[in-house]
C-alpha cells in the first residue's frame, strides 16, 4: 500500500526541493547585511544574486515610475517648412482640439488643414511627393521620433547609472521608465525631459533690441489685449504697479544700473523724491507698457520674477510675434534665477531675457564630446562647474567662422531654449573647443554632459504620469506586509489544526507547500512582487484553505452517513473535485482579466492571485490526497482524525 | 471540533427579509452616490497629484492648507494619514503639472523647514491617463463578468449564471455604496479589490450551486425549494469556515498591513461578508425566482 504512494511522494518531494532551491537566493539575499552587500557589489556577485531573487516592485523598494509622451504637435511643427500665418492658425486650432477631445493630433491637424484649404504638402515638401500620403508620412515621422526618443533615453539612463532601469514603449506614443532607488526625483525628471537641444546663437545688438522694445511698446499702447494681460497679472500679484516701484529703485552701487537702454525710464524712476511713485509708474505703464516691466542688469534685460507671467503673455501676442518675425529674432530666458538686493534692502529675484537671432549659428548636432569639469584657474570660469565640449571638424569650422566674424558681439549658448551663458566673443575659436557655464552644481553639469553626449530628443517629451515612492515608505510596506502575512498565516494554521486535528495538520502542510511554491514561481518567472501582490498572497492563504475545507466537510458528511473511512475519503474527494474546479476557475478568470488590463501594482496582484489559486487547486487535490491515502492505508483504521 | 451539526434552516423562506435588507443597504449606498454625484474617484481616474509627507512632529494641517491656498490650489484636500505626523495631500488639477510637484515641494520645504518634511510618496496622473484608466477599469470588470457568465452557463444552466451574476452585481454595488458612505476613494487598487470580490463571491456561490446541481440529480421527487434549502444547509458549514479564514486574513491585513493597503483590505472585508451573505440570500433565491417564472418552460 505504501509503495502505491511512493511516486506521488516523490513528485511532492521533488517540487518542494525545487521550490526551496528557487527561493534560496532570496533567502540568502535577505540575510545579507549592508556591508556584505557593498562588498559583493564590488566583486560583481551582487548583480548575479539580485537577478535570482524575487523582484520587488517600486512600491516596495522605492523609486520612480514615469510615463512619458512624445510631444507630437511640437514635432510636427518643428519639421514644417515655410510656416506662415495660415499654417500657424491651423496648427494652433488643431492642437487645441486635440487636447480638448483627447485624440491624436495628426488626423485632426490634417482634417483642419483640409477645412481651411491649407496645402500641407507645401510645408513638408522635403518629405512628401503626393499630398495623399501626408498623413502616413507624418505618422511615420511620429513613430520614428518615439523610437529615437526611446533609444536616446535608454542611452541617457545607462550613463546616469541606475541599477536595473526599465525603459519600455507603451502603445505607440508612450514610453515607460522605471528607476529604482532614486533619491532625487527632480534630477531624474530633468534628465529625462531635457530635449538637449543645444544652440549657439548670436545676440542682437543693443540698439536693435532697444528699437524692438520701443516698437513693442508702441504696438501695445492702448491695446485691449494689454488690459487683459495686466488684469490677469493683477489677480495673480495684487497690483503690478506698487511692486514696480520698489523694484525700480535699485541703487547703482549695488551693481545694477539703469542704463541707456531704458533712458526715459531711468529719468522718471531715478527721481526718488517723487512721493507718488505709483502714479509715475502708472504713467510709465501707459507710455511704455512693455519696457516698464523690464529692468536692466549689467546691460542685459532683467525681468523681476513677478513680471514673468505678464512678459510671457505679451511675448506670445500675435502682434509681438509678427514684430519678432520681421526682425528675424526671438526672445529666450536665462536658465537661472538671480537675486539682487533693492534699495529697501529686500532681495528681489530676476530672470534675464535675451534677444537673439532667429537662426542658430551652430547646433548641438556637431558635439562629439561633453564632459563635466570645474573651470581651470586661468579661465574666466575658474572654480565654476562647467561642461567642456568637443566638436567635429565641420562644427569646428562653422564655430571658427562664426566667432571670427563677430568678435566683440555676444553669443548665447542656449540649451533647451534657455540661455546658459552669453559671453562676449573675444577671439576666433578655431579648435571647436568650448565650455558651457552656468550650472548650479556638479550634478547638474554632469547630467547636461550626459544628455549632450546621448544626443538631442527629436521632440520634447511630457511626463503624463509619475509615481514616486520614497525608500522609507517602501520599507514600511514590506515590513507591515510581511508581518500581516505571518500573523494571518499563523492564525489560519492554528485554526485548521484545532478544527480538523490530524487532517488539519495535512492541510497546514499543504498550505506551507503552497505558499513556498507560489514564491518560487514568482522568483523563477522574474515576476515583480508589489504591495497589492502581498495582499494577493494573503488572500491566497485565505482561499487556499477553501479547497481543503470543501473536501474535509464532504468527508465528514460521508462518515456521518456511516461509510467506512476509506470509502468516505474516496467519495469525499470524488464529490469535492468538481466543486473545487468550478469555484476556482471563476477566480482564475478574474485574475486573468486583471493581468490583461492591469498596470504595475495591480498586475502584480493578479499574477500572485492566479498562481496562488492554481497551485492551491493542485495541492488540495493531489498533495493532501496522498497523505490521506497513507493515513487510511492501514486496513484496521476505523476512525479518522478529521 | 465542529461549529455546526446538521442544520435545517429555511433560508428560502427568509428570502423576503434578505431582499429587504439588501435593498435597504443598496438604497442607502445609491442615495449617497447620488448626493455625491457618483463614486469618489481617486487621482488614478480623475487625474491629479497625491503627495504623502512625513514630518518629525504632528503635522500642522492649517499651515499646509494655507500654503496650498497661496499656491492657488483651492481644490486640494489635506488629511492626516495613519499617524498624526503624516499627511496626504490630494490636488485635483487638470492643467499643466510639469512644475507643480517641484513648486509644492519647494514651498513646503521653505515654509516648514523645522518640521523636516520627508516626501514619501508623490503620484501625479495626467487627466488623459486618468480617463484611459477609467475606461480600462470599467472594461476589465465588464470582461470578467462576461467571462464568468459564459463559464457558468457552460458548466451549469443559464439560470444559475443569472443567480450568480445577480449576487455579484449586488456585492459590487453594496461595496461601492459603502465606499461612498465612508467617503473613501476609488483607486486602481480598489478596482483590483472589486474584481477579487467578484471572484470570491462567485467562488462561494458556485459551491452552493454545485450542491444544488448534485441534489437535483439525486432527489428528483423533491420540490425545487426543498432541494435548494437542503443544499444551502449542507454546504453551510463549509461556507462559514472558509469565510472565517478568509475574513481573518483580510482583517489582519486591514489592521496590520499599513495605511496604503488599508482601503484595499477594507474593500475585501466588505466583499467577504457580503459575498458570503449573497451566495445564500441572493444567488439561490434569484435562481428559484427565475426557475418559478421561466423554469418549467425550459424543462
Amino acid at each position: 500500500m505504501f509503495a502505491k504512494n511512493t511516486p506521488r511522494l516523490l513528485i511532492i518531494g521533488v517540487i518542494l526541493l525545487w521550490a526551496i532551491y528557487a527561493l534560496f537566493p532570496t533567502i540568502e539575499y535577505s540575510l545579507l547585511s549592508d556591508e556584505e552587500k557593498a562588498m559583493m557589489k564590488e566583486d560583481g556577485s551582487l548583480a548575479d544574486l539580485e537577478s535570482k531573487i524575487i523582484r520587488q516592485g517600486l512600491d516596495l523598494k522605492g523609486g520612480m515610475h514615469i510615463v512619458l509622451e512624445v510631444d507630437i504637435p511640437t514635432l510636427i511643427e518643428n519639421i514644417a517648412n515655410n510656416k506662415n500665418d495660415l499654417f500657424n492658425e491651423v496648427f494652433n486650432s488643431a492642437k487645441e482640439k486635440s487636447i480638448e477631445m483627447g485624440q491624436d493630433f495628426i488626423p485632426i491637424f490634417i482634417r483642419e488643414a483640409a477645412d481651411r484649404n491649407l496645402r500641407l504638402s507645401r510645408h513638408y515638401i522635403d518629405l512628401v511627393n503626393d499630398s495623399k500620403d501626408i498623413e502616413s508620412v507624418l505618422q511615420d515621422q511620429a513613430t520614428d521620433a518615439i523610437d529615437r526618443a526611446l533609444e536616446i533615453l535608454q542611452n541617457r539612463i545607462d550613463q546616469f547609472g541606475v541599477s536595473e532601469p526599465i525603459i519600455q514603449k507603451q502603445g505607440d506614443r508612450r514610453i515607460i521608465v522605471e528607476l529604482a532607488g532614486i533619491d532625487d526625483p527632480e534630477r531624474a525628471r530633468g534628465l529625462l525631459q531635457s530635449t538637449a537641444l543645444l544652440e549657439f546663437v548670436l545676440i542682437k545688438d543693443p540698439e536693435i533690441t532697444q528699437n524692438l522694445l520701443t516698437r513693442i511698446d508702441n504696438v501695445l499702447k492702448g491695446s485691449e489685449e494689454l488690459e487683459d494681460v495686466l488684469g490677469q497679472a493683477d489677480q495673480v500679484e495684487e497690483t503690478e504697479y506698487t511692486t514696480e516701484v520698489t523694484e525700480s529703485r535699485i541703487a547703482d552701487e549695488q551693481e545694477i544700473s539703469l542704463s541707456e537702454l531704458f533712458g526715459e525710464v531711468e529719468v522718471s524712476l531715478g527721481d526718488e523724491s517723487d512721493a507718488s511713485g505709483v502714479l509715475v509708474d502708472r504713467q510709465l505703464f501707459e507710455k511704455r507698457p512693455f519696457s516698464a516691466l523690464l529692468r536692466n542688469i549689467r546691460g542685459d534685460i532683467g525681468v523681476p520674477e513677478r513680471n514673468i507671467y505678464a512678459v510671457n503673455k505679451i511675448l506670445k501676442m500675435v502682434k509681438v510675434q509678427s514684430l519678432l518675425a520681421t526682425g528675424d529674432s526671438r526672445f529666450a530666458w536665462g536658465n537661472s534665477k538671480e537675486t539682487f538686493p533693492t534699495v529697501e534692502g529686500r532681495e528681489e529675484s530676476f530672470y534675464r531675457l535675451y534677444h537673439l537671432e532667429a537662426e542658430a549659428g551652430l547646433t548641438g548636432g556637431v558635439i562629439t564630446e561633453a564632459k563635466a569639469t570645474i573651470g581651470g584657474t586661468e579661465s574666466q570660469a575658474a572654480g565654476q562647474f562647467v561642461v567642456s565640449l568637443g566638436m567635429n571638424s565641420e562644427g569646428a569650422k562653422t564655430w571658427s567662422r562664426l566667432t571670427g566674424a563677430n568678435i566683440g558681439r555676444k553669443v548665447a549658448i542656449v540649451l533647451d531654449k534657455k540661455v546658459h551663458m552669453a559671453p562676449v566673443i573675444r577671439s576666433k575659436i578655431t579648435q571647436g573647443q568650448t565650455t558651457v557655464e552656468g550650472f548650479a552644481n556638479m550634478d547638474e553639469a554632469k547630467d547636461i554632459a550626459i544628455v549632450l553626449r546621448a544626443g538631442a530628443l527629436p521632440a520634447p517629451v511630457n511626463i503624463i504620469e509619475e509615481r514616486t515612492i520614497g525608500p522609507s515608505l517602501g520599507h514600511d510596506s514590506i515590513e507591515k506586509g510581511t508581518r500581516s502575512i505571518l500573523i494571518g498565516f499563523a492564525l489560519v494554521l492554528i485554526f485548521m489544526v484545532v478544527y480538523y486535528r490530524k487532517a488539519g495538520l495535512i492541510a497546514d502542510f499543504a498550505l506551507i507547500w503552497n505558499i513556498l511554491l507560489v514564491l518560487a514561481i514568482l522568483a523563477t518567472l522574474k515576476a515583480t512582487l508589489t504591495l497589492p501582490g502581498i495582499a494577493g498572497l494573503i488572500l491566497t492563504v485565505g482561499m487556499a484553505v477553501d479547497a481543503n475545507v470543501i473536501i474535509f466537510e464532504r468527508i465528514r458528511e460521508e462518515l456521518l452517513k456511516g461509510k467506512t473511512v476509506r470509502a468516505a475519503v474516496d467519495s469525499g474527494y470524488a464529490r469535492a473535485l468538481t466543486t473545487i474546479i468550478d469555484a476556482n476557475v471563476t477566480t482564475i478568470i478574474a485574475a486573468l482579466v486583471l493581468m490583461q488590463f492591469g498596470t504595475g501594482p495591480v498586475k502584480g496582484f493578479a499574477i500572485v492571485l492566479f498562481w496562488g489559486v492554481t497551485i492551491s487547486m493542485f495541492t488540495a487535490i493531489f498533495l493532501t490526497r496522498t497523505f490521506f491515502n497513507m493515513m487510511t492505508a492501514r486496513r484496521t483504521l476505523t476512525t479518522l482524525s478529521i | 471540533m465542529k461549529f455546526l451539526g446538521q442544520t435545517n434552516i429555511d433560508f428560502l423562506g427568509m428570502r423576503r427579509y434578505g431582499f429587504v435588507i439588501s435593498g435597504a443597504i443598496i438604497l442607502a449606498g445609491l442615495i449617497s452616490l447620488l448626493l455625491q454625484g457618483g463614486p469618489k474617484l481617486g487621482i488614478d481616474f480623475e487625474g491629479g497629484t497625491l503627495v504623502q509627507i512625513r514630518f518629525n512632529e504632528d503635522a500642522k494641517l492649517p499651515e499646509l492648507r494655507r500654503i496650498l491656498r497661496n499656491m492657488g490650489f483651492e481644490k486640494s484636500d489635506v488629511q492626516t494619514f495613519g499617524a498624526p505626523n503624516e499627511v496626504l495631500i490630494r490636488i485635483k488639477i487638470s492643467q499643466d503639472t510639469e512644475t507643480l510637484v517641484e513648486n509644492l515641494e519647494n514651498a513646503i520645504l521653505e515654509e516648514l523647514p523645522r518640521e523636516s518634511p520627508e516626501f514619501r510618496r508623490v503620484e501625479t496622473v495626467g487627466p488623459k491617463i486618468g480617463m484611459e484608466l477609467r475606461g480600462k477599469a470599467f472594461f476589465a470588470i465588464l470582461t470578467a463578468m462576461i467571462g464568468i457568465l459564459i463559464y457558468i452557463s457552460i458548466r451549469f444552466e443559464f439560470k444559475f449564471a443569472i443567480g450568480a451574476i445577480a449576487a455579484l452585481v449586488h456585492d459590487v454595488i453594496i461595496t461601492l455604496g459603502i465606499f461612498s458612505i465612508m467617503d473613501y476613494e476609488i483607486s486602481l487598487a480598489i478596482v483590483a479589490a472589486f474584481l477579487t470580490i467578484v471572484g470570491y463571491s462567485l467562488n462561494d456561490t458556485i459551491v452552493v450551486f454545485d450542491r444544488i446541481r448534485e441534489n437535483i440529480k439525486r432527489l428528483k421527487q423533491e420540490s425545487y425549494n426543498t432541494i435548494i434549502n437542503r443544499s444551502i444547509n449542507q454546504s453551510l458549514s463549509r461556507t462559514i469556515i472558509t469565510s472565517t479564514t478568509t475574513f481573518v486574513v483580510v482583517f489582519t491585513l486591514y489592521v496590520a498591513g499599513g495605511e496604503v493597503i488599508k482601503y484595499f483590505a477594507f474593500a475585501m472585508i466588505i466583499g467577504v461578508i457580503v459575498g458570503t451573505y449573497s451566495s445564500i440570500f441572493i444567488a439561490s433565491p434569484v435562481l428559484v425566482l427565475w426557475h418559478e417564472r421561466f423554469g418549467e418552460k425550459q424543462r
